[in-house]
């Protein structure tokens, strides 16, 4: 006998989800569109979403809550990369899932849309030497499955030869994927004996890191433009560093912040003289850790008693540290430092803070509001920001108890909003107030124009085009909001030009008998996304009221006490009612009305 | 408001710390007593109690109708109210509910057939009690335990998209309410 989980009420449909299991849910969202949109609505999310393409195709999560699931795709078909069936692996155990035909991408695309994952984390090609039809086949399967899909990291970690078919497998990723990923892990140059031009081009873009097993030339590594650089065995010699290091002084690699590289020599004592011949430093002889982020996660601690400060002409400073090992190996490290803010905001935003609210607010200042996942409240008024480049030199600092002011260096305000944010892991703006007022040319309605295509919820106070042709508020209210709160008063036909599951109007002063042409419209058709309306309404005698509304209309009487969830403005309300007024529109949607008299 | 019971009340378990019991009718006509520690578990009747003035005194005298709850759900969940009332408040789950073990106890009350499980939890919801819903949700999710797509769309009557559809259709068709 069946279970009729979806026709349980919203509550304990949600609460029977959330007691299950990751692949268990996943499952449940592959069943029908509805199954998935269910548990997407769980909000749950992911640190992790790893594809690894081998023999077959795996995909590794790992969700925000450290259960570990990893799925192994299986029964990719030809011609179409259609899948039926799934091996799927947690902690526990593992499960053999066959199910009805599902094109691969269409399947990743579901599976990162229930999860809210909003980029693959890492791409790891694993293929080595298998055959150039088999190659063929994994890398035209790639492209259909992920193409197009944000990369953060693409991984050619395996070792590979690169004078084989899986050098040239390894250079057909790189050309698809390096553009669009930040981070770039090699296991080698796939191009090492071809023309340096071609590894230069992909050297270049703008990575957040690079990690290799290189080799790579030192005029490789000065056409690098990545913030991060880990070579783990090179061609360099200490000569080559030496002209790095000379290179670096004068303005080469302006994004470089963290550089290491390990290599050999014959004689570990000259090392150190001919690394810094010619070169302007001084010696700090102390022990300490330094600490830094490589490829967005990866910490990295050097214990060292000695230290080299360099500095470069644009007074940017940078540490060496060097370490030998046996088997006159060294490993070599040069840490930038200035800009002191990007190594502590990478190891700020690894604490894996989270905010419940982001909210921007526009008067005569710009003010953020920041709420910590852990009730902490902070505002942020940010004061100094300069015409025309928008910059930023101050900021009012006001928590719980205390306010601050802090001066700086210019930063672009948009720039400092976006680390802010990525710092907190804090994917979008919550709200953004707007509370300019008559204060020059910068008005409400260039306000409503430039967010209202965005944003999912509206709350406006005025109507900015008061007086004007209804037709431009009607454009804006016939976007597809989530909800709209106001408090300005519209007419009818403006609310019937709206397109929002919910609207909330708090300044309304409808006749009955306009009430009563919107139901009529809505049970024709308008509205057609309508799911709540709370509306105000005045009428001389409330004995008549009722009847006024429901003229013409057909509809049913109810009195038992029942309970409705609806999410209205992003939150979950629950409403109580006694009685009720049932109606239905030709389409069979089914609407209650409730009303309750005011005695002003 | 007095109802007089067709049936015999049902004395679930005698309450001797605390003296105040309530009345409550089922749709069905059954009478259950209820002590006030474990009323409070259910929000929905606590509210109603609070707002229409009951007092140790008086609390005898008015049972209470519930009449979207039948007899046979009442009395599980006037049992498992009884049972929990001293435990302790838990924190609110905000989103995740999922670590928890049901009890041998609640697993032997929950061991009831699936529609029966169905109403038991509408009633609950309907009445509003968070620790019985946890626990009833825990039964339906252990269902879904190591099971594929296709076990599932059996197990929880899941239609696919294109049933879906056609039941949206005939739903459309069907004449609606009238006044």
């Amino acid at each position: 006998m069946t279970f009729r989980l979806f026709h349980l009420p919203q509550k304990p449909l949600l609460d029977a989800l959330r007691c299950m299991e990751n692949p268990e849910l996943i499952a449940i969202s592959m069943l029908s569109s509805k199954c998935r949109e269910t548990v997407k609505s769980l909000n749950l999310s992911l640190k992790r979403f790893v594809v690894t393409v081998n023999r077959k195709m795996s995909i590794y999560m790992i969700d925000s809550v450290d259960s570990r699931l990893r799925l192994s795709v299986s029964g990719i078909e030809m011609p179409g990369f259609r899948l039926n069936g799934l091996r799927v692996m947690t902690i526990g155990g593992s499960n053999d899932w066959n199910f009805e035909e599902i094109d691969i991408r269409k399947w990743i695309e579901n599976l990162m849309s229930t999860y809210h994952c909003p980029e693959i984390t890492s791409i790891e090609i694993q293929r080595t030497d298998l055959g150039e039809l088999e190659d063929e086949y994994s890398f035209n399967l790639v492209c259909h499955a992920v193409e197009g899909i944000k990369v953060r990291k693409l991984n050619l970690d395996k070792p590979m030869n690169p004078d084989g078919i899986a050098g040239k497998y390894a250079q057909n990723a790189l050309e698809l994927f390096s553009k669009r990923t930040k981070y770039l892990s090699l296991s080698c140059n796939p191009y090492q004996r071809e023309d340096p031009v071609k590894i230069q081009k992909v050297l270049m873009q703008n990575f957040n890191g690079i990690s290799s097993f290189g080799p790579f030339s030192i005029d490789d590594i000065l056409m690098t433009n990545s913030r991060t650089l880990r070579l783990n065995s090179s061609k360099t010699g200490v000569k080559d560093l030496n002209r790095f290091i000379k290179l670096w002084m004068a303005g080469s690699n302006p994004r470089l912040r963290f550089f290491s590289v390990f290599d050999r020599e014959a004689e570990a004592e000259t090392l150190l003289p001919k690394l810094l011949r010619g070169v302007p430093h001084i010696t700090i002889n102390k022990w300490r850790t330094y600490k830094t982020i490589v490829m967005g996660d990866e910490i990295i601690h050097v214990h060292n008693n000695r230290a080299i400060k360099i500095r470069r002409k644009d007074g940017r400073e940078a540490t060496i540290l060097y370490i030998t090992l046996p088997d006159d190996n060294y490993i070599i490290y040069i840490i930038a430092i200035s800009m002191l803010s990007s190594k502590c905001r990478e190891i700020v935003k690894s604490l894996n803070f989270s905010l419940k609210k982001f909210d921007v607010t526009v008067n005569r200042n710009m003010s953020i509001h920041m709420e910590s996942s852990v009730y902490s409240r902070l505002a942020l008024r940010v004061s100094g920001v300069q015409m025309p480049g928008f910059r930023l030199n101050g900021l009012q600092v006001f928590a719980i108890g205390s306010s601050n002011d802090w001066k700086f260096e210019e930063i672009d305000i948009r720039k400092w909003i976006e680390n802010l944010m990525s710092t907190y892991h804090c994917p979008e703006i919550t709200s953004i107030e707007i509370q300019r007022t008559d204060l020059g040319e910068l008005e409400d309605d260039y306000s409503l124009k430039l967010f209202s295509k965005y944003a999912k919820f509206l709350t406006f106070d005025c109507n900015p085009y008061q007086g004007d042709d209804p037709v431009k508020i009607q454009k804006t209210l016939m976007q597809n909001f989530d909800g709209v709160k106001s408090r300005v008063r519209l007419s009818i036909d403006d609310i019937l030009m709206t397109n929002s599951r919910t609207l909330n109007m708090h300044n309304s002063n409808f006749g009955v008998k306009d009430l009563n042409r919107f139901i009529k419209h809505w049970m024709a058709g308008s509205n057609p996304r309508l799911e709540f309306l709370d509306i105000f309404s005045k009428e001389a005698e409330a004995d008549t009221a009722l009847a006024k509304l429901l003229k013409g209309i057909k509809y049913r009487k109810t009195e038992k006490l029942r309970v409705n969830e609806v999410i209205v403005m992003g939150r979950n309300i629950q409403i109580k009612w006694s009685r009720a007024i049932e109606i239905r529109r030709k389409d069979g949607k089914e609407a209650t009305i409730d009303y309750i008299p005011l005695t002003t | 408001m007095s109802v007089e019971p067709e049936v015999p009340i049902v004395q679930v378990e005698e309450v001797r710390e605390n003296p105040v019991l309530y009345k409550i009718i089922s749709s069905d006509n059954h009478v259950f007593t209820i002590s006030e520690h474990a009323v409070k578990l259910s929000k929905t009747l606590w509210d109603l109690i609070t707002n229409l003035g009951l007092t140790a005194e008086n609390a005898l005298d008015n049972p209470i109708p519930v009449e979207n709850v039948n007899g046979k759900n009442m009395e599980t969940i006037v049992q498992f109210c009884e049972r929990h009332k001293y435990d302790e408040e838990e924190p609110e789950y905000t989103n995740y509910i999922r670590e928890f073990v049901l009890p041998e106890w609640d697993r032997q009350l929950l061991s009831i057939d699936n529609e029966e499980l169905f109403q038991l939890i509408l009633a609950t919801n309907y009445l509003d009690i968070q620790k019985l819903m946890d626990y009833c949700c825990r039964v339906i999710g252990d269902m879904a335990k190591d099971k594929t797509p296709e076990e599932l769309r059996i197990i929880y009557g899941i239609p696919t998209d294109a049933e879906d559809d056609a039941l949206e259709r005939s739903a459309s068709d069907s004449p609606g309410p009238s006044g």
